[in-house]
């Protein structure tokens, strides 16, 4: 069966995300949405599915402190579910003060809404001016960033090109692989916030980091922030296991998103593995092919994380050949 | 080859719609509805040479459906509308609350009629003005306890029972960490249950609060049914339906389950018993549908699998009747007395 894909799409007031939406739901593409949002009235558009959430956050009784999940949510989407036929996407809008993760980890917990539907991707909408002092004062903004798929810098027209530059560099100093669209007006082409995939392992088939400089990445101390690592020989798949698993026992609370991919050893294929705080997910995609170097990049999200712990945790899983390999 | 015809095809009567079956409900006189996602009530009076009615009750889907407190039905959409339908198909609306969603509605023969809005539970009594209920979240069901007086009403944090006649009388919280779904009250009044997100079962012995809790579920328990006098809980939510016996004064405590109905490859969406006999229906995620004796371990298939899975049984309190309904607009009747 085929999942209907849900967008979470999140924002401060203000930054254009009722625009977006608007433009989602008045473009002629010939699609039905269902939209859930928090405040009924500023929607233009009463032909498609609003409906109104209260965000209502809970606790699992899973002995996971940080597993939280949205019960409305479940609500909404099991009793959309019956009537399935009428649209062929969700967008879930959420306020700029929310905690993306429950929402996503709402695709993550509960059964009902995994066999039904799959998160596509989360999208962040900012204002491009008011961006750099929300990052500096509200952890709230640093962690929609961190957990953006996309994030669209809207209004672009009010900063100067060094100003987008800079501003680009830092998001990617907490994010490196959040996709970055400029935009006035929320103008942007839909096809690079809808229908992407950013959930799907399947689909994820290179993590390549947006680009860094360093003069930025000292210039800001961010809270919140990203750990890449890369290894170009395989990985022992037992200690990976053993030792991801620690990592997000120990620290999930504070690692907002991980996303890696794996080069395993003695396995023809690649392992994507992915989690959202301590909820985590991998599969064996697609074979390494022999044109392409074999290597394994890992990258994790989130507050305050030990970058030289990480490290050792990680260079601990690959693989020391004791014994000369042969050349060919 | 044709397959040879099933109980249902050479004893009931099936019909095939084209939306989601959210519920199949018989009133005291034995009408028949079913709720439908496309906003339809499909309606068969027990007069079987009345023709079936299609009301349109609701604009979107119907989240839920019961009887009426004498005959006909109640139900509650996702426009935001409390209707009653009457056997004759008369509909008449009760409350709109637009813009809002009609998650549960029920009622009790003395004539009190209830539905919830979000964290709010409306009670309608039968003369009087309608009482209003804030609770601490979203309502996850509801239940009226046998003599109509209180309602257990099911929310995050735990079940809380309230008058149903008086809005001054002090509610009591049965507390228990985490979100409470589907609540139901025993015959014998004695007990509370509830069904969580967490794929188990919790309960309070009313008298001294005692607390119960059923696990070992694969997936969340989302239909709970009494058989026989009372005397057994049947439930959803494993490849097998767990009866829980009520019998003795502690009810379930420190006692198996029977497990009638094991599959090796489906999973048990609904169930519905016969009110007096120990005699129970159980409805797979594969369309399959069991009846099953199980303190005589006997089964008898009566819908073989197809047509998606089962969403709802109905067994009406005469005890001769029993209706499905499958996610794909299959439903069908049988008669089952005697």
């Amino acid at each position: 069966m085929i999942k209907v894909p849900v967008t979470v799409l999140t924002g401060y007031l203000g930054s254009g995300k009722t625009t977006l939406l608007n433009r989602i739901l008045s473009e002629d593409h010939g699609k039905r949405y269902a939209v859930i949002v928090n405040e009924f009235g500023e929607l233009g558009i009463d032909n498609d599915l609003v409906v109104g959430a209260d965000e209502e956050v809970f606790e699992m009784n899973n002995g996971c402190i940080c597993c939280t999940v949205r019960g409305d949510l479940i609500r909404i989407i099991s009793g959309l579910m019956k009537r399935i036929d009428r649209f062929d996407a969700v967008i879930i809008e959420t306020t700029g003060l929310a905690d993306p993760a429950p929402v996503a980890q709402t695709f993550f917990v509960d059964e009902d809404v995994r066999s039904k539907t799959a998160l596509d991707a989360v999208v962040t909408v900012t204002d491009a001016k008011h961006l750099p002092a929300r990052l500096s004062d509200s952890p709230e903004a640093a962690e929609q960033v961190a957990f953006a798929d996309v994030i669209i810098l809207n209004k672009i027209d009010l900063i100067d090109e060094q100003e987008q530059q800079a501003l680009i560099a830092r998001i990617h100093t907490i994010n490196p692989y959040a996709k970055v669209v400029t935009a006035n007006h929320c103008d942007i082409d839909l096809s690079e916030v809808l229908d992407l995939g950013a959930f799907d392992l399947e689909r994820i088939i290179s993590l390549e980091p947006g680009f860094l400089t360093e003069e930025h990445t000292h210039e800001h101390d961010e809270q919140v922030k990203s750990v890449s690592l890369t290894a170009s020989q395989p990985l022992l798949p037992e200690r990976f296991d053993a030792w991801i698993t620690e990592v997000l026992r120990s620290d999930g609370v504070n690692i907002l998103r991980c996303k890696g991919i794996l080069d395993l050893l003695d396995q023809p294929q690649r392992y994507v593995f992915q989690s959202v705080h301590m909820l985590a997910n991998g599969i064996f995609t697609q074979p390494w092919t022999n044109s392409e170097p074999r290597h394994s990049r890992l990258v994790f999200i989130g507050r305050d994380l030990d970058e030289a712990k990480l490290r050792a945790g990680f260079e601990a899983c690959i693989h020391s050949v004791s014994v000369p390999q042969e050349r060919s | 080859m044709s397959q040879p015809a099933s109980i249902l095809e050479q004893l009931g009567s099936q019909w095939q719609w084209p939306a989601y079956v959210l519920s199949a409900c018989f009133d005291k006189a034995n009408n028949l509805a079913f709720a439908l996602g496309d906003g339809s009530v499909r309606l068969f009076p027990a007069d079987v040479d009345h023709e079936p009615l299609s009301i349109k009750a609701h604009e979107g889907a119907v989240l839920s459906l019961s009887s009426a407190p004498k005959t006909g039905f109640l139900s509650g959409g996702d426009d935001g509308r409390f209707m009653r339908i009457d056997a004759d198909g008369t509909l008449t609306e009760l409350t709109d609350f637009q813009g809002r969603w009609i998650d549960h509605v029920a009622s009790h023969a003395s004539g009190v009629m209830a539905c919830t809005e979000g964290k709010r539970l409306h009670l309608y009594p039968g003369r009087g003005q309608p009482l209003v209920r804030e609770f601490p979240s979203t309502v996850g069901g509801i239940c009226f306890a046998p003599n109509g007086y209180r309602m257990a009403v099911a929310h995050y944090g735990g079940v809380t029972l309230c008058s149903t006649r008086s809005a001054d009388s002090t509610p009591v919280l049965l507390k228990c960490p985490g979100s409470h779904l589907a609540v139901t009250w025993s015959p014998d009044s004695r007990f509370v249950i509830s069904a969580m997100q967490e794929e188990c079962l919790r309960g309070w012995r009313l008298e001294d609060n005692d607390a119960l809790f059923m696990s070992g579920y694969s997936a969340k328990v989302k239909s709970l049914a009494w058989f026989n006098g009372g005397r057994y809980l049947a439930t959803s939510g494993s490849p097998c339906a767990p009866c829980w016996s009520f019998k003795g004064r502690k009810g379930p405590k420190g006692r198996e389950p029977l497990t009638p109905g094991e599959s090796t490859s489906a999973l048990v969406t609904a169930v519905a018993g016969d009110p007096k006999h120990a005699i129970l229906a159980i409805g797979y995620d594969d369309g399959q549908v069991t009846i099953a004796e199980p303190l005589r371990d006997q089964e008898v298939v009566i819908k073989p699998p197809g047509n998606g899975a089962i969403t709802t049984l109905g067994w009406s309190s005469d005890g001769n009747w029993l209706a499905f309904g499958t996610e794909t607009g299959f439903a069908g009747r049988l008669p089952v007395g005697g």
